[in-house]
């Protein structure tokens, strides 16, 4: 694929997904957008066979939480969190107060959480799309889970 | 604090028009420019996620290779060359899918089918493909797979049949040498370990069987959802690892309010590729109730 009419396609198919799993890892607007460009660069360089849109869409999380992974690991430009547009879209104060709390988490516990809960994937699905062990995202569910609940109840007391 | 609360909040989160279109416009200008991106070498430099390799993994799928002519030209190759195979599939930690230097022609495309189903027949190339370790050292202009990238450098000019048919031969040698690594003979045989062993649990349970258990989730989800349950597909698995949908996890992770009788469950998840959207039902494998549900 290399045609501008190509290119659009998949960014209009695929750039909402990333936006937020590339937000949540993130948690700022430029590294997300800057992410989700080396991503879909590198889907046009690779030129990847897939066996359907499943296929392609845990592809591209996969590239996606890689390359956010190594921003955050070499952060050096934007503070951690301008998000304030991302919270505008939000109305009740619960669910911006949610939306902090799952930013906060690390990276590796929020990014399963997000995949989980969010986007539906199973656990042995997280372990090959994030290149890990069927344990390890157990564990991370389970202490990001632990993690969002004690914030909680620092935060309100219950 | 719960799964619901995070996907009510993240479902209201969406990317901006404006950020798409500048997207599309700086993609197109990076890929007319030919620059890569001003991350992409530290992460070239630094990548190193854990591949985790099944079979499905490999965009070539290892189920193809069962012609008997074919197994037998695999049986052939030199066991040190499988090796290799295998151990580049194994350091290439990004590929997940073979990449192509360009797109094939429609041609081409025809072709290519044409030619696969004539080498599970016995059509074969007359030699192999080339290879080269980084594109630097690559030939130029001719067919040549890079192993440090996991890309087949293609020719300007359409394909010959010869060619075709090597990328075709490499894909088969590469499956059947992951196939046949160590790794996968490993994880292949844990999984039908813990499969053999939740089938034996749930048999002297007298538990149900998937299709039973697809029912009971079925018609749970036509219960949530009304007439919206009718575009929904049975997700069988998003990766196409073909996967059994019996299971067995940490229920203290999964907040449940009792555990599966026999300690089994089937996962069993429902989708529209279109949205996206997926609904799961963990259904206790031995008197079917509804242990766990994710909208």
């Amino acid at each position: 694929m290399d045609s501008g009419k190509d290119i659009r396609e998949a960014v209009m198919k695929y750039s909402d997904i990333l936006y937020k799993v590339c937000i949540v890892i993130l948690c700022n607007e430029q590294d997300a957008q800057d992410a989700i460009q080396d991503t879909f660069c590198r889907y046009l360089e690779k030129r990847p066979e897939f066996r359907d849109g499943e296929h392609e869409k845990a592809w591209l999380i996969r590239v996606a939480t890689n390359i956010c992974r190594d921003m955050v690991r070499f952060r050096v430009r934007h503070p951690k969190i301008s998000i304030d547009e991302v919270e505008n879209s939000l109305t009740a104060p619960e669910e911006k107060e949610t939306l902090r709390e799952l930013l906060e988490l690390p990276v590796k516990q929020k990014t399963v959480i997000y995949l989980h809960y969010v986007e539906g994937y199973r656990i042995k699905e997280i372990a090959d799309i994030l290149g890990t062990t069927e344990g390890a995202v157990k564990m991370r569910l389970k202490r990001g889970k632990e993690q969002m609940r004690t914030t909680w109840k620092e935060a309100y007391g219950g | 604090m719960s799964r619901f609360d995070v996907k009510k909040t993240m479902d209201q989160i969406h990317i901006s028009e404006k950020m798409q279109e500048e997207i599309i416009m700086n993609i197109q200008n990076r890929m007319e420019s030919g620059s890569r991106g001003r991350w992409n070498f530290r992460r070239m430099a630094t990548a190193a996620a854990a591949f985790v390799l099944a079979a499905g993994v490999v965009s070539f799928p290892v189920r193809a290779v069962v012609s008997s002519v074919v197994k037998e030209r695999m049986e052939s190759v030199p066991e040190e060359e499988m090796k290799g195979l295998n151990d580049m599939v194994q350091s290439q930690h990004e590929v997940l899918a073979d990449g192509f230097s360009r797109e094939y022609s429609d041609r081409e495309k025809e072709r290519m089918k044409e030619l696969r189903q004539a080498y599970k027949n016995g059509t074969f190339p007359e030699k192999a493909i080339a290879q080269a370790d980084h594109e630097e050292t690559a030939p130029e202009g001719t067919l040549c797979y890079i192993r440090s990238t996991g890309v087949f450098n293609l020719p300007a000019q359409e394909m010959t049949d010869e060619e075709m048919l090597q990328i075709i031969d490499f894909q088969h040698k590469m499956s059947y040498a992951v196939v046949q690594g160590p790794q996968a003979q490993e994880a292949g045989a844990e999984s039908q370990e813990k499969e053999a062993r939740l089938k034996k649990i749930l048999q002297d349970a007298d538990g149900m069987s998937e299709d039973e258990a697809v029912e009971i989730a079925r018609k749970q989800l036509e219960t949530d959802l009304g007439d919206a349950a009718d575009g929904l597909e049975l997700m069988t698995d998003h990766l196409g690892s073909g996967a059994s949908l019996l299971d067995a996890l940490d229920y203290a992770e999964l907040e449940l309010e009792r555990e599966s009788k026999a300690g089994v469950l089937y996962d069993v998840s429902f989708g529209n590729p279109e949205t996206h959207s997926v609904y799961s039902y963990l259904i206790d494998a031995v008197d079917g109730s509804i242990l766990y549900t994710c909208h």
